[in-house]
């Protein structure tokens, strides 16, 4: 009776957990082939913060306005700065099933994409369509590997901003003047220092915090044609101006605050904000998230172009890429890059990610007294790609680099720093 | 004090007599106040250890509990206005996962504990030339660093398609939680004595009808055992989880993960976060504590 | 809890010699179990591919050009094993080396140490016995996760413990795992030598060593427990009759009797320790200057821009791993044979 019983129980068990799997298989098929019906779009980002979904909705919004019937699959993944978007993005083109089309930074992170055929040459849209004349000689550029388009641009962000409390510095008596460059700003930190507040506010549970502080100071240092020529293993980083940089960001980073390797870039903004610290060094996707947590442009915050000897604008993109091979729903992806370069869409766009339009055509009266200035340095001054964000070169070489400035947190000789990017420059560029 | 073991401690015992069976060390079942002053302390300390083991569960549910006020400045005061606020935010983030994570724990423990039952049933009643090895090159399999095949098991996944969903995970899972359930299972089928099979073979019956009909009966605490260490061990995976599954068929331990994430961390939602993950397995070690503490120890006793 | 901090190995369990009888039985059954190992063989085929034949292929991996996931290559990398010498130059790796042994010992000593103390009491207490046991043995039923999510509030530098040391007056409360020093620091490298970290105990590993002891300390507990159960009580009473002081009972016999559930407890603990990446991820991840950077994390971060360097940094975790659970299987498996 009771083994009777027993097998029974086991039977059912077994039923049970077998339709539970049937049932999760259904509902979890490989992405790609389970979402929505025939006209629909499947997003990837990493756009999962208040300022970054907003933005992202406007233009779900802009998409589906253009085709009522189209739904559309917002599937943005969190964590890790987008280290895990991007992961689960590369196993799904591994597997073969891609999205309809992801977010990404134009020049060294498409560079990869390009090499492992899994973006779609996007070059007869392109002239089809006039697009590069309509965008800054430089922007345009970043979007191409070897002569051909593969990414659509929808804005374009500064990472080397350094954002300000008007209140602490007003107390300290300090003013911070670009044109005084790096060693006026030590100066200036350190006459704050000596007031009694915390210079600087530094983030970098996430590295990158950091690797923007020194990408900042070193291109303040060496200027725009030589940091575009560290890629190509034209410029040494044993050269003078890069060691000069590498003491100025160990004398920085003494003037910010002790627990930065515990807090995130937000916080440490927020906290400068707040009135903890004089000044904080982070591209302007902070901008958005500083006017989420209600700060005031102006009064509690303002900003500053990175000191240096000219106005270096260091180039973040924001675009987005279509599959190369087994596209989902091909029609749909097309219209949606149209709809990316439609310059009313880049407007609203910019309006809540803090970024200027990609597009010269795009209006930016309405932006930001913020974003309004960010656009003039966008127009005059040297425009250069980011490597701290992954756009300047590959990902590898970014990775080392990354390592490179977390061994230098850590108390690293500026000689380890040396020797390693001059050995990641001469077997990692290609 | 005797922990129950999984060995009945005479073969003579499982032969279904009056006798009650004999146990290796009485059990005390009275509580009694301590005897000597040693002993005092001894219960003293006892308190003081459990305080001390219990203070981050404690933070855990405070913090949880201070919803959306934030999280109370001293972290050991209880909140002045608890709420469950946090425990619907982290509720909304969480159930999708919660669910994969079922979908993924109980097919995956049922079928490598049959599957290790069988393994046991077979190395324990008709043991071969080479069992012993086989059964040690099985073994090795408990020990390895998953990291070292992930990449394979990846690629592997992707040539069956089944990377990223949940049928995929519950595969790696059945085949990598084979070595410890057959390891359990085995040493519990040591202390079945070989009478019964045998009484099963003059009977006229085969392998597999002695299986189903004599040792699967029999075999109940076993599947205990083996299914809440399988079930603890799968639901607190995180490595496959993280690496093998799409963000649609992540398991509660990845997005739990992922609420950390890269601004300012809510901690409130994210301890509430942590509660949902582990209450399964707290509740699950909680009832059947008993049985957690024989697939710790299965083997052991010497 | 990770997979497979699992039960011991194989030891046969006490029981008494099987009659003469039942022995020549079950060699009647040569016949049936042959036919019975093919019940096995698919378990065993399963393991083969799946463990044997996959660390095969990672092994392979390591030795070649394979960078990015989407672009495989796998020719060979020339001069073989390049990656090997590549990655034990770079600073992170040294890092982790030091840091995962470091923390594997001084955890393994937290650990076992306390589960001994606790066991010991927890064994002689006299009421509340299944009370304790089940609230020290609580923290094992959680996931990794967990408890580095409820341990890096508890040591986060702004809140947590902190705001408990600066009440009582302490001014510069420790920045726990932001703290980048390294204690008994035996070299101080320029950076450019072969020897590119300090050779000391990261100060910053502290706290994710005393979370994993918490968590685990209930497992080692339990081995103990059942050690200390299957000691024969007329030891202890003669030994008692014979005046010996409970100092010496315990030193002289229930400890040496103790010795095969350390070994146990040592093994298993030791192959959690080595490949520990869910709760240093929680807790800190990889820290300033890879101060609390493990194997674990490097091979995480690298599956996005190098496989080969994952790769062998998984082979040389797999190594030292099967450095100490290769000679205790072997041991089990001789005893088994013996028996």
């Amino acid at each position: 009776m009771r083994k009777a019983k027993t097998l029974r129980v086991a039977v059912a068990l077994a039923a049970v957990s077998g339709l539970m799997a049937v049932s999760g298989c259904a509902a979890n098929a490989p992405s790609g082939g389970g979402g929505g019906g025939a006209n629909s779009l499947e997003i990837t980002s990493w756009w999962t913060s208040g300022s970054e979904s907003d933005a992202l909705n406007v233009l779900i919004a802009a998409v589906k306005k253009n085709d009522p019937g189209l739904t559309v699959d917002n599937a943005a993944v969190s964590g890790g700065g987008g280290a895990n978007a991007r992961q689960a993005l590369a196993a799904r083109l591994q597997a073969g099933s891609p999205p309809d089309t992801w977010q990404l930074h134009p020049a060294g992170q498409l560079k990869s994409y390009v090499a492992g055929g899994q973006v779609a040459d996007l070059t007869a849209l392109w002239t089809e369509n006039n697009w590069a004349a309509q965008l800054p000689k430089d922007v345009a550029q970043a979007q191409q590997v070897n002569g051909k388009y593969y990414t659509v641009p929808i804005g374009i962000h500064r990472g080397n901003v350094l954002w300000t409390n008007p209140k602490v510095l007003a107390k300290a008596g300090v003013t911070i003047d670009p044109a005084a460059g790096i060693d006026g700003l030590i100066s200036g930190l350190q006459k704050v220092k000596a007031s009694g507040t915390t210079p600087l506010c530094l983030g970098d549970k996430d590295i990158f915090a950091s690797s923007q502080l020194l990408e900042s100071i070193l291109m303040s240092r060496v200027g725009a044609d030589n940091w575009k020529k560290l890629f190509t293993n034209e410029y040494s980083f044993g050269a003078p101006e890069v060691k000069q940089a590498l003491q100025d960001y160990k004398t920085i980073l003494s003037l910010a605050n002790t627990d930065h390797s515990a807090l995130t870039w937000d916080e440490a903004v927020k906290k400068m904000a707040d009135g903890s610290c004089a000044a904080s060094l982070m591209g302007d996707w902070a901008y958005g998230e500083l006017l989420n947590a209600g700060k005031k442009p102006g009064t509690d915050f303002s900003w500053v172009v990175f000191p240096g000897k000219a106005d270096i604008f260091d180039y973040v993109g924001d675009g987005f890429s279509i599959p190369a091979k087994n596209i989902p729903h091909a029609a749909a992806a097309q219209a949606w890059l149209k709809t990316l370069m439609d310059p009313k869409v880049q407007t609203a766009f910019a309006a809540k990610k803090g970024s200027i339009p990609a597009m010269t055509t795009a209006d930016i009266s309405s932006l930001s007294q913020y974003q309004q200035q960010a656009a003039k340095s966008l127009a005059t001054g040297a425009v250069v790609s980011s490597l701290a964000q992954g756009q300047a070169a590959s990902a590898e070489f970014a990775q080392t680099y990354a390592d490179a400035v977390s061994t230098l947190n850590g108390g690293g000789s500026d000689a380890a720093f040396i020797a390693t990017m001059t050995q990641a420059q001469a077997t990692q560029l290609k | 004090m005797a922990t129950q073991t999984l060995h009945t401690p005479h073969p003579t015992a499982a032969v279904r007599s009056n006798r009650r069976p004999v146990r290796r060390a009485p059990r005390s079942r009275k509580w009694s106040l301590p005897k000597s002053p040693g002993g005092w302390v001894i219960l003293a300390l006892c308190i003081i250890g459990t305080f001390g083991m219990l203070v981050p569960v404690y933070v855990i549910v405070t913090t949880a509990l201070s919803g959306s006020h934030g999280a109370p400045n001293f972290f050991l005061a209880f909140p002045d206005a608890p709420s469950l606020d946090a425990f619907k935010g982290a509720w909304t983030k969480l159930h999708g996962s919660l669910i994969n994570s079922l979908q993924i724990t109980v097919p995956a423990a049922i079928i490598s504990c049959l599957l290790g039952s069988l393994n046991g049933y077979v190395l324990s009643k008709f043991p071969f030339k080479g069992s012993t090895t086989l059964f040690t090159v099985l073994l090795v399999g408990m020990f390895i660093p998953f990291q070292a095949v992930i990449i394979p098991v990846f690629q592997f996944l992707n040539m069956l398609h089944l990377q990223g969903t949940i049928v995929g995970l519950i595969i790696v899972h059945i085949i990598y939680g084979i070595p410890i359930t057959t390891l359990i299972f085995r040493n519990y089928y040591e202390a079945i004595p070989n009478a019964i099979v045998e009484a099963a073979a003059i009977d006229g019956a085969g392998i597999w009808t002695t299986f189903t009909k004599v040792m699967l009966p029999l075999s109940v605490p076993g599947f205990v055992v083996a299914g809440i260490f399988q079930c603890t061990n799968i639901w607190n995976d995180f490595l496959f989880g993280f690496i093998l599954a799409s963000p649609a068929a992540w398991p509660a331990t990845v997005t739990l993960n992922n609420l950390i994430g890269t601004t300012t961390v809510d901690y409130p939602e994210l301890m509430a976060g942590a509660i949902l993950v582990a209450l399964p397995t707290v509740l699950l070690y909680l009832v059947l504590g008993r049985f957690f503490v024989q697939g710790l120890t299965a083997g052991a006793v010497k | 809890m990770t997979t497979s901090a699992a039960p011991p190995q194989a030891l046969p369990p006490v029981r008494p010699p099987r009659p003469a009888k039942a022995r020549k039985k079950i060699a009647h059954n040569v016949r049936t179990s042959r036919r019975a190992a093919w019940i096995f063989a698919p378990s065993l085929l399963a393991s083969f591919i799946f463990v044997y034949v996959f660390i095969g292929i990672t092994a392979y991996i390591s030795l070649s050009n394979w960078k990015i996931g989407t672009s495989p290559d796998l020719s060979l990398r020339t001069p073989l094993g390049g990656t090997y010498s590549e990655i034990v130059k770079e600073q992170r790796f040294q890092a982790d080396i030091r840091n995962v042994v470091v923390f594997t010992v001084l955890f393994l000593l937290l650990a076992i140490l306390g589960g001994l103390v606790a066991a010991l009491f927890i064994h002689h207490v006299s009421m509340g016995k299944s009370f304790f046991r089940t609230v020290f043995l609580l923290p094992y039923a959680l996931s990794f996760i967990v408890t580095g999510v409820a341990w890096r509030w508890i040591f986060s530098p702004s809140t947590g413990v902190n705001e408990i040391l600066r009440a009582i007056g302490i001014q510069n409360p420790p920045g726990w795992t932001t703290d980048t020093t390294i204690l008994g620091a035996l070299n101080n490298p320029n950076g450019t030598d072969f020897l590119k970290i300090q050779f000391g105990i990261p100060v910053a590993l502290l706290p994710i060593i005393f979370a994993a002891a918490w968590q685990l300390v209930g497992f080692a507990m339990a081995m103990y427990l059942a050690g200390l159960a299957s000691i024969p009580e007329e030891h202890l009473e003669a030994a008692s009759v014979d005046g010996a002081s409970t100092w010496q009972r315990l030193r002289y016999i229930v400890l040496p009797q103790l010795w095969p559930s350390t070994i146990t407890c040592f093994v298993l603990l030791l192959h959690v320790a080595l490949k520990i990446f869910d709760l240093v991820v929680a807790m800190s991840g990889s820290g300033p200057g890879f101060v609390t950077d493990v194997p674990g994390i490097y091979i995480y971060n690298y599956l996005a821009s190098r496989y080969d360097k994952a790769s062998a940094m998984s082979i040389i975790l797999l190594l030292l791993t099967l450095a100490v659970v290769v000679p205790y299987l072997v041991r089990g498996y001789r005893r088994e044979r013996k028996a």
